[in-house]
């Protein structure tokens, strides 16, 4: 009857998208750059207050899950927070693998695109709660699809009706991307996150374009969402406070102009210090 | 500092085999607990206290616990003295007579109680994400007093209702509805939300433990 949610503290989710344990970054999904090592960049915001932690990782399907079930176990060492792993979990024994290594939630969604019944399997075996669904959407002209491949393949579906079915199968939650805004940093996409969060029951978290203060307290005034994923705003400042990085692989054109003189800032602190002075509920605490 | 190891609790974790335990297993060596999985195999259960970690259903939990006679294996243990036995979240809703979820299920009957589903009208089918809790218990309420203001880590469907006011220890409130998070019977006790997800107070939650030892 009613679809008024009931709002636990709004959470803010650093999104770490890794490669062979290194976080990357691209523009709109693509264009990746090397930031540094992931470990490092989670425990940083594990101390600076984050509520979450997701990774995800987009070529584990190239090169097998091994490596990234050893890397969350690492990682579940030290962050004593809900960590949410995805990319390239196709099968419920991927999902095994990556909850006994430590993951308390599996992210979804090629697979869940191309076998809606998986989704469901997974539910039945683990528990709705701990199976996100992410969906990607893209905006063309002014209608909006669904992605499985960071944009490159584009399906001709709705988002707000595939998360209506992906609730109904058994998803947990909700992970929103635009991937017109990803890495942009210039504010979120309003209008489908807001029809996106309004049409289910479950949470949904909104990812891609923070990238200021203001971006996410209007992603959070303005839509019914339950947390925000943030990327680029945060690892853009948390690079600085790290020793010089020079990886083997990968393109570190980019790394080698960061200056990394600059004053620390808790900048998750003052994200939820910012929410919390404008009345929004986000759990915010000194140790 | 040889005597302050010494002091250390020892903590016991059961593996329902369908739960994480790995990040229970880490958190209670953060916490100083000195920490191992449980060989039910061991003749003696000599810990100061054992931990029933859990995620998944209610009925896979419960049956294990039958068929490796852990069940009873756990009955003599909280006879001893000293003994005591800490429930997370599935785990807590185990030490409870039955569940509805899916359908009836008979649990461990150590607290007098039933699990039932959050009312369909709240809206929300899982209660997921940080909240707080208050406690009522007075006898302990100075100990835990500082935790009321904390966050900690929900995720759960159902949640425990015991029969006996006495054993509500703390609740929280979600919705319109104050629902008991945290229970305890003697030296049974038992979290909804999950310390070892809950960040730095997590930790000292699992710390605070031995002050329901004395």
């Amino acid at each position: 009857m009613s679809t008024q949610k009931i709002t636990n503290p709004i959470r803010i989710i650093p999104f770490l998208d890794i490669k062979n344990g290194l976080l990357i970054k691209g523009i709109n999904l693509e264009g990746l750059r090397v930031l540094g090592e992931a470990k490092n960049f989670s425990n940083y915001y594990y101390k600076s207050g984050a509520d979450e932690i997701c990774y995800i990782d987009n070529v584990a399907t190239v090169y097998g899950t091994n490596n990234l079930s050893k890397f969350i176990t690492n990682t579940a060492k030290d962050v004593f927070i809900p960590l949410s792993i995805g990319g390239g979990i196709r099968k419920i024994d991927d999902m095994k693998k990556m909850f006994s290594a430590g993951a308390d939630k599996i992210c979804i969604n090629s697979s869940i695109i191309d076998k809606p019944n998986l989704l469901k399997a997974a539910a039945k075996i683990f528990g709705s709660a701990n199976i996100v669904i992410m969906i990607q959407t893209i905006k063309i002209d002014s209608r909006y699809f669904i992605s499985k491949s960071n944009g490159r393949d584009i399906e001709n579906i709705n988002p707000v009706e595939w998360a209506k079915k992906v609730e109904e199968l058994g998803a947990g939650e909700i992970i929103l991307t635009s991937v017109n805004n990803e890495g942009l940093k210039k504010g979120f996409d309003i209008n489908i996150t807001s029809k996106v969060s309004n049409s289910v029951n479950i949470p949904v978290i909104a990812h891609g374009g923070a990238g200021n203060f203001e971006d996410i307290y209007n992603v959070i005034k303005k839509t019914k969402i339950s947390g925000v994923g943030l990327a680029s705003i945060l690892h853009y400042d948390a690079l600085n406070y790290f020793p010089k990085f020079n990886p083997k692989v990968g393109n570190t054109t980019f790394l080698k102009g960061v200056s990394r003189s600059k004053k620390k800032i808790n900048l998750i602190g003052e994200i939820k210090k910012y929410l919390k002075n404008r009345n929004i509920n986000v759990r915010y605490e000194k140790k | 500092m040889l005597d302050m190891k010494k002091n250390r609790l020892s903590v016991g974790i059961i593996d329902l085999s369908i739960n994480n335990i790995y990040s229970v297993f880490q958190s209670c060596k953060k916490a100083g607990f000195k920490t191992e999985v449980i060989d039910f195999n061991k003749k003696k259960l000599q810990y100061d206290i054992i931990i029933l970690p859990g995620v998944g259903a209610f009925k896979t939990g419960v049956n294990f616990l039958k068929k490796n006679y852990i069940k009873d294996k756990l009955n003599n243990y909280l006879e001893k003295p000293n003994s005591m036995l800490y429930g997370i979240c599935l785990g807590m809703q185990l030490l409870f007579d039955k569940s509805f979820e899916f359908k009836k299920t008979t649990g461990l009957n150590l607290i007098n109680g039933e699990v039932i589903k959050f009312n369909k009208h709240e809206s929300k089918k899982t209660h997921l994400g940080w909240n707080q809790f208050k406690i009522q218990d007075q006898k302990f309420k100075n100990d835990f007093k500082k935790f009321e203001n904390k966050y900690f880590y929900f995720v759960h469907s159902y949640h425990a209702v015991p029969k006996n006011k006495s054993n509500i220890f703390g609740y929280t409130k979600y919705g319109n509805l104050n629902f008991c998070s945290i229970t305890k019977k003697g030296n049974i006790f038992g979290t909804q939300f999950h310390p070892e997800k809950s960040g730095y107070w997590g930790i000292e939650f699992l710390k605070n433990l031995k002050n329901l030892k004395n």
